[in-house]
């Protein structure tokens, strides 16, 4: 299985090398990719989802800002995708079909998911807003961040060895 | 709360929008975590043992911070280096070094918990909900049950 990302990562560069025209898109993805990400840590840190008072609130049952947040946008998103495919828009870079990938319910995602939370109440972040946090100057961002890359590395060596 | 938090509504609209914008530029769901398996991948090849994780979502994360340093320079108006974590300072060690070692162990349950449930808030709950992925909500329910009890339980025994 980890030849599949070298193999797809090398199949970009190949793509680069053969037409320039692959080149262009790839360069135009990662681009749309970091401009996309720079909107989204802004949107994390407007809905106060980088506030630390209000993570606590949130578990604590004092404050409904981000559960809010959260549900309209899986509303909003879900209105929006539903458009989408009502339409059979194509992806605007590629040119692709509009992926509306489902995956299976298995054990090891409720389990994940259970070890996941336990790591949200302990950091009051999440992969998302702990990138966010650096560029705010919330420094707690960095052993979070650290945390992560190490609980990745992790589950990779346990991925290796169930296989 | 700090007084730039806009409206809930407005906030969770906006970003049900970007979700959509994500899917329409790239063709696909906006996530998180399979950045960091796409750092751990650069550093080291085959270390993961994991397929199909897309390139693209590295520079995804790369983005965030600029938009994290854009709202403080633009809309806060300052910026701040601070170490200090609000009503969590209640329950974390006041020792730094050991308010370091518990966000380093909070951070890699997150990071392990993200690979193995498939992803994290942005992947599953946000662009798995736009698609009504059944998986998707259902590690979103888990996700916020388990921190809700165990954010519950430390409040209780430490604060």
């Amino acid at each position: 299985m980890g030849n599949d990302i070298s193999s797809n990562i090398g199949s970009i560069n190949q793509a680069q090398d053969k037409s320039t025209t692959t080149s262009t898109s790839t360069s135009v993805l990662k681009l749309a990719s970091v401009v996309l990400g720079s909107v989204f840590g802004f949107l994390l840190v407007s809905i106060g989802a980088t506030t630390f008072d209000l993570q606590a609130k949130m578990f604590l049952f004092q404050d409904f800002q981000l559960p809010i947040v959260l549900g309209m946008a899986v509303f909003t998103g879900a209105t929006g995708m539903w458009m989408l495919a009502r339409m059979e828009a194509k992806s605007l870079v590629l040119q692709e079909e509009i992926s509306h990938v489902t995956t299976r319910i298995t054990p090891k995602l409720a389990l994940g998911s259970l070890i996941f939370g336990i790591g949200w109440a302990l950091t009051a972040s999440c992969p998302g807003t702990a990138m966010a946090m650096l560029g705010e100057g919330k420094l707690t961002g960095i052993p979070v961040v650290l945390g992560i890359l190490i609980g990745t590395v992790l589950f990779g060596v346990y991925n290796k060895r169930s296989k | 709360m700090d007084n730039y938090v806009i409206a809930a509504w407005l906030g969770g609209f906006l970003v049900g929008w970007f979700v959509v914008l994500h899917f329409i530029i790239l063709g696909k769901g906006a996530g998180s975590s399979t950045g960091y398996a796409c750092a751990i991948n650069k550093m080291g090849k085959n270390i993961m043992g994991m397929g199909n994780l897309d390139p693209l979502k590295l520079f995804f994360i790369l983005g965030l911070p600029i938009g994290g340093l854009a709202h403080a320079l633009f809309v806060q108006h300052s910026f701040n280096i601070s170490f200090d974590m609000g009503m969590y300072e209640a329950i974390l060690p006041e020792n730094n070094i050991f308010k370091v070692l518990v966000l380093i162990f909070g951070g890699t349950l997150l990071g392990f918990g993200a690979r193995l449930a498939g992803g994290c808030t942005t992947g599953h709950v946000l662009a798995g909900g736009a698609v009504l992925n059944k998986a998707s909500l259902l590690a979103g329910v888990i996700f916020f049950a388990s921190a809700t009890i165990t954010a519950q339980l430390l409040f209780r025994i430490f604060a």
